[in-house]
């Protein structure tokens, strides 16, 4: 078991076209080197200069008031639940179809996790929400999977119906918009990883999260940090969950080029699209105008889902990165053994997990290389 | 002269050039999260603590919560702790949803074995002794207590790499004990850190489960894990600054010596304790004195940074006096919090500055 990854990256860097990028961004590491001798200089390890600039970076490009970074982007769903006072027992409402991170959060805050099942686009499906909500409901958790936002205004409903705030899973949707609003910034708080392969990130773990209201964003302060104020005054019980300093240097440097990543990410993802659209044995998703998708992944669905894992092998045969994100929905992994789902509880979520792949559509992917990916699908499917 | 508390700055001018290549090296594979690194770190750690497992945390913090997970104790439950210490080690206890109870403590400053039956009752399920300052608590005797009344015991070893107990490294035990490796600890990182050791295989494989969302491999949850990962820079610096371990513990030590020998006998100097085959490792050198704030002031005259831990023991913070039981009292525990200095002690540190800081201390008790 021990720890499976590095094992992980030897794999995907023989691939031409890979899902891990990480190595060409590193590309202009000097300055940030620089960075890091000034926070060692300083002595400014943990909660610095750095991070409080990052902060505000964020402020101006979400236009929020309240941001504050912490350790992960598990830790900003799992805190941002603790600011909301959960307790053991209480339910948070959210989504199968998800990384494990979200789940965690939910059981480490000492909630249950309560399923409802996606739409077409992989997203909670509002109209199913209200059906779960118990007096013990004490959170809507969307998730914006692959940089697509949920349709938040139906859940807005539903929360103010029933007074629950609403935290909103952003881990994937930095930029993203719907009508004109960022990702994040609908609900009481909107959580966003930091991790190496998310469209802004930094070089080890880290997260942050945007938050609505004076009193959450206070409090979320302190639980990041011991539930100190000052080096002796304890207000609260708190966490250790900080952005390192030398993270948020990374993190600032990286944030100049977060249009023009995101910017890349969209038009290559459309250019995957129209390739794709005379396939008929896939669908990919249906773009709307209302909707400012990033892209964190791009995928599409394989109709005849017996042909999907043939497709993928087909594909790394061919020296292209796809992955599937995830391949089994979280009401069926065995650490959701004790909550007695079962298969069929939620079709679609897993009739997607089933038929989903995913291909890179990170800035450094070529014109070229999406009409090599594109043509090996087509190849796939019509032989020609 | 100034004599300067910290010096961490000095730590990473030793290690700068390789740490250059070692971070380039990472960048260009891009693999930032649980990778070579890492796997290094452990297998050296276990090597040098002589213990058979060690898993890289986000911090020590993380580290006690997720021993709590490991050892599975019974929400709710009531867990035995110190009162000065760190806040992380009563915040973990409660963020896991148990209860910590305080129990006194001893002229080591740590937890005083002969007053723990006083605070168990049905509802005790654990204790956790705090090694603190570099000093190890009394293990036999807490060990004695917790196979009698069946508890389990978590190590609070944030403040104590390489101490001894019984001539054994902290940390060599079946037991999960739980380092931290923030920047200002004896061996700091370049961001928050942490590790748990233990030589038991079963818990050792939840521990990695748990640091990583449960996953056992992509695609598979086995339980509801979290995100507590020391990542790939932070490791390969530690990994450096490994080499220096032994003989800036060494330094530490000979510091502490001149200190013992030194300062004068109006005041108490660390307590080693009655254990066999003790190794203090001076993560702090506390000492007690009368007329602390008057002595403060008199230090920070003479550019001496000095320091106290804890200003305000946890049981005295608000939110946490609901924990003390009816009437009870932390004596010496309240008596030593106003009593405690953290004199400068690292590495780095000449003799003279060591010589300087005993003669202002000498003079000050001298002339009052």
């Amino acid at each position: 078991m021990k720890n499976y990854l590095p094992k992980q990256y030897k794999i995907d860097h023989q691939y031409k076209i890979k899902h891990n990028y990480l190595s060409e961004q590193f590309d202009d590491y000097k300055k940030i080197l620089k960075k890091f001798e000034k926070v060692i200089q300083d002595n400014d390890f943990t909660l610095g200069n750095e991070v409080d600039i990052f902060e505000n970076n964020i402020k101006k490009l979400l236009k929020q008031k309240y941001v504050v970074a912490v350790g992960s982007g598990t830790d900003a769903l799992m805190l941002s639940l603790k600011c909301l006072g959960l307790k053991e027992g209480d339910e948070v409402i959210t989504t199968p179809y998800t990384f494990y991170a979200t789940i965690g959060a939910i059981v480490t805050a000492g909630a249950k996790p309560i399923f409802v099942d996606v739409d077409e686009d992989y997203n909670i499906d509002p109209k199913k929400i209200e059906k779960k909500i118990t007096k013990k409901t004490k959170a809507i958790l969307p998730v914006h999977w692959s940089g697509r936002i949920c349709k938040m205004n139906e859940i807005l409903k539903i929360s103010k119906k029933y007074d629950v705030p609403v935290v909103e899973d952003s881990c994937h949707g930095i930029l993203a918009k719907y009508n004109k609003k960022f990702a994040g910034t609908f609900g009481d708080f909107g959580c966003f990883s930091l991790h190496p392969l998310k469209n802004l990130n930094v070089w080890g773990d880290g997260g942050f999260v945007v938050i609505k209201q004076k009193k959450h964003f206070n409090k979320m302060m302190l639980l990041r940090n011991h539930g100190l104020v000052g080096r002796n005054k304890n207000m609260i019980f708190g966490y250790n969950s900080r952005l390192d300093t030398i993270q948020a240097c990374v993190a600032n440097h990286l944030l100049k080029k977060i249009h023009h990543l995101t910017n890349m990410r969209i038009k290559n993802a459309l250019q995957i699209d129209k390739n794709l659209k005379s396939i008929k044995d896939i669908i990919t998703k249906k773009r709307s105008p209302n909707l400012k998708e990033v892209f964190h992944l791009y995928e599409f669905r394989v109709k005849n889902f017996r042909l999907r894992n043939k497709l993928i092998k087909f594909l790394i045969r061919n020296k292209i990165d796809a992955k599937i994100h995830y391949p089994v929905p979280m009401h069926l992994q065995p650490a959701s053994k004790i909550y007695n789902y079962k298969k069929g509880d939620f079709p679609k979520a897993e009739k997607i997990a089933n038929s989903t792949i995913s291909l890179p559509v990170h800035e450094f992917v070529t014109k070229k290389q999406i009409k090599y990916m594109t043509d090996k699908i087509k190849f796939f499917f019509n032989g020609s | 002269m100034e004599v300067k508390y910290y010096n961490i700055d000095k730590e990473f001018k030793r290690i700068e050039k390789k740490s250059i290549q070692v971070f380039k090296s990472i960048g260009l594979t891009g693999n930032y999260i649980l990778g070579d690194h890492l796997n290094k770190f452990e297998k050296k750690i276990s090597q040098i603590l002589n213990c058979k497992y060690v898993v890289g945390l986000g911090n020590g913090t993380d580290a006690l919560e997720i021993a709590l997970a490991a050892e599975n104790i019974r929400k709710g439950s009531e867990i035995i702790t110190t009162s000065n210490t760190f806040i992380s080690t009563v915040n973990a206890i409660i963020n896991y949803g148990c209860i910590p109870v305080f129990v006194d403590i001893d002229d080591t400053l740590n937890m005083d074995p002969s007053k723990i039956s006083q605070v168990i009752t049905k509802k005790t399920s654990a204790i956790i002794p705090v090694h603190l300052n570099g000093m190890p608590a009394c293990l036999d005797k807490i060990k004695k207590i917790a196979k009698i009344f069946k508890l389990k015991i978590i190590e609070d070893s944030a403040q104590s790499i390489m101490s001894k107990y019984n001539n054994k490294f902290i940390g060599d035990n079946f037991n999960l004990s739980c380092f931290s490796l923030h920047p200002t600890k004896n061996l700091g990182g370049i961001g928050d850190g942490g590790f748990i050791t233990t030589n038991s295989k079963s818990k050792y494989k939840k521990i990695l489960l748990l640091r990583n969302h449960g996953l056992a491999k992509r695609g598979e949850v086995k339980i509801p894990g979290r995100n507590s990962r020391l990542n790939e820079i932070n490791a390969s610096i530690l990994n450096l600054k490994l080499n220096f371990l032994k003989n800036d513990t060494k330094r530490k030590i000979e510091i502490s010596r001149i200190y013992d020998s030194k300062l004068s006998n109006k005041i108490k100097k660390p307590f080693y304790g009655c254990c066999k085959g003790i190794t203090h490792t001076f993560h702090r050198y506390v000492i007690r004195v009368k007329k602390r704030e008057k002595l403060l002031n008199f230090l920070k005259k003479n550019k001496i940074d000095a320091k106290v831990h804890y200003e305000k023991n946890i049981h005295k913070q608000n939110k946490f006096k609901q924990y003390l039981k009816k009437n009870q009292k932390l004596e010496i525990t309240d008596k030593y919090s106003k009593e405690v200095v953290s004199l400068p002690i690292n590495q780095f540190m000449s003799e003279n500055e060591v010589l300087y800081v005993v003669n202002k201390i000498n003079y000050f008790y001298r002339n009052s």
